[in-house]
């Protein structure tokens, strides 16, 4: 490998670390949002029970139970809690101190034997170029080693790939079932409940007509839920896709030959995925 | 089986949904309150089901997690000793550097 090819690899080594990290902590936020899905379905639920209720001045406060997913959730934030931890040791192997430090160390070598009256003093070819060679050997090591763990990485991630693609579908029905069952409850609600002077008040449309004004505001209603559900369904999806573009990025790397541009293009539709739109 | 089980709870809980209102005001009409909370009882229990077909539908893949787990601490284990290698680099040209010193001071 060439002393230009060893940084670059360590360079890009060094990306993909902090780039793993990325995506294992967008993963962690995704589980923190849906552990919070819970309580947003239970507080709905008891909201559209007071709301469709035929007597609620004789009903007694709601206490829907809490659909709790918190042993499903756990087992999933320790595997990629681990997987981020991977990653951060990972950026320790890409740093650049080890060739810097072996310059540093050879230089030291060659003062201290230089030092010593009673030996010849090492060529001043030798003296000028081994530091420079001894820091060029550590960066080929170095190289080396990135490229075999991101082979190694590559088929860990393609674990990992492999269950978030069978649990994403269970999440979209679990974000249905919340979403939806709320959004259609909440369409039945008798128009009586509803003051439309109120609705009016608050809105900027230009109707005067009750049942418009009403009709519009279940509408405004219907698609602020759906666009809540989607919003979160968008970062279920665009992690799956941020994973899988990682997984590339290792299977680039470890190539005998990587083309640094596929890795580059990869990493940045990583980021581009990882921000919230 | 389980599938279509989830399936018609699925559609069971979104036609109640649908006529949410309807249902309610057609119970409590004809059995007051104490119907009304047999029925959004039963709704509950279709909902109960519904999240214990996705529980189970996620457990199955629990220890396929662990197995990740494990499988993340040994690539861990194996970067501490890749790192500690090219530590071990510097350290032996250091160690070189302290041993010709001591030669210098007895020669």
């Amino acid at each position: 490998m060439s002393s230009c090819a060893s940084t670059k690899i360590i360079e890009l080594g060094g990306k993909a670390a902090t780039t793993g990290a990325e995506v294992s902590q967008k993963a962690l936020d995704i589980f923190t949002i849906l552990s919070q899905q819970a309580d947003i379905d239970k507080s709905q639920q008891d909201k559209i029970k007071i709301l469709t209720h035929p007597s609620p001045a004789t009903m007694t406060l709601p206490d829907t139970k809490t659909q709790d997913f918190s042993n499903q959730l756990s087992a999933r934030v320790k595997a990629y809690q681990n997987l981020l931890n991977t990653y951060k040791v990972f950026t320790l192997l890409t740093d650049n101190k080890y060739s810097d430090k072996t310059q540093e160390a050879v230089s030291a070598l060659q003062e201290s034997y230089n030092s010593i009256e009673k030996l010849p003093n090492l060529p001043t070819t030798v003296s000028e170029k081994l530091p420079e060679v001894s820091k060029l050997i550590t960066q080929a090591i170095q190289a080396k080693k990135i490229k075999a763990h991101n082979q190694i990485l590559f088929s860990l991630t393609q674990l990992y790939i492999k269950l978030w693609d069978e649990d994403q579908k269970i999440w979209n029905d679990y974000l249905d079932r919340i979403y939806d069952d709320y959004s259609t409850g909440l369409n039945t609600v008798d128009s009586k409940r509803y003051d439309s002077k109120k609705i009016s008040e608050l809105s900027k449309e230009p109707y005067s007509d009750e049942a418009t004004i009403i009709l519009m505001y279940r509408l405004e209603k219907r698609d602020e839920i759906t666009r809540q559900k989607n919003a979160i369904k968008k970062q279920l999806n665009d992690f799956g896709k941020s994973l899988k573009e990682l997984n590339k990025v290792h299977a680039e790397i470890s190539k005998s030959k990587t083309d640094i541009s596929d890795v580059t293009k990869m990493i940045n539709s990583i980021e581009n995925l990882l921000i919230e739109k | 089986m389980e599938g279509q089980l989830k399936t018609v709870l699925s559609e069971t809980i979104r036609d109640f949904n649908s006529n949410r209102t309807s249902i309610l005001k057609l119970a409590f009409d004809s059995g007051g309150q104490a119907a009304v909370t047999k029925v959004e009882q039963g709704y509950d229990a279709l909902r109960n089901a519904y999240s214990e077909i996705l529980r189970r539908q996620l457990d199955k893949n629990n220890h396929r997690y662990e197995e990740l787990v494990t499988a993340a601490n040994s690539e861990t284990e194996k970067l501490k000793a890749s790192i500690n290698q090219l530590n071990n680099i510097n350290d032996i040209t250091n160690l070189m550097t302290a041993v010709v010193k001591f030669i210098g001071r007895i020669i």
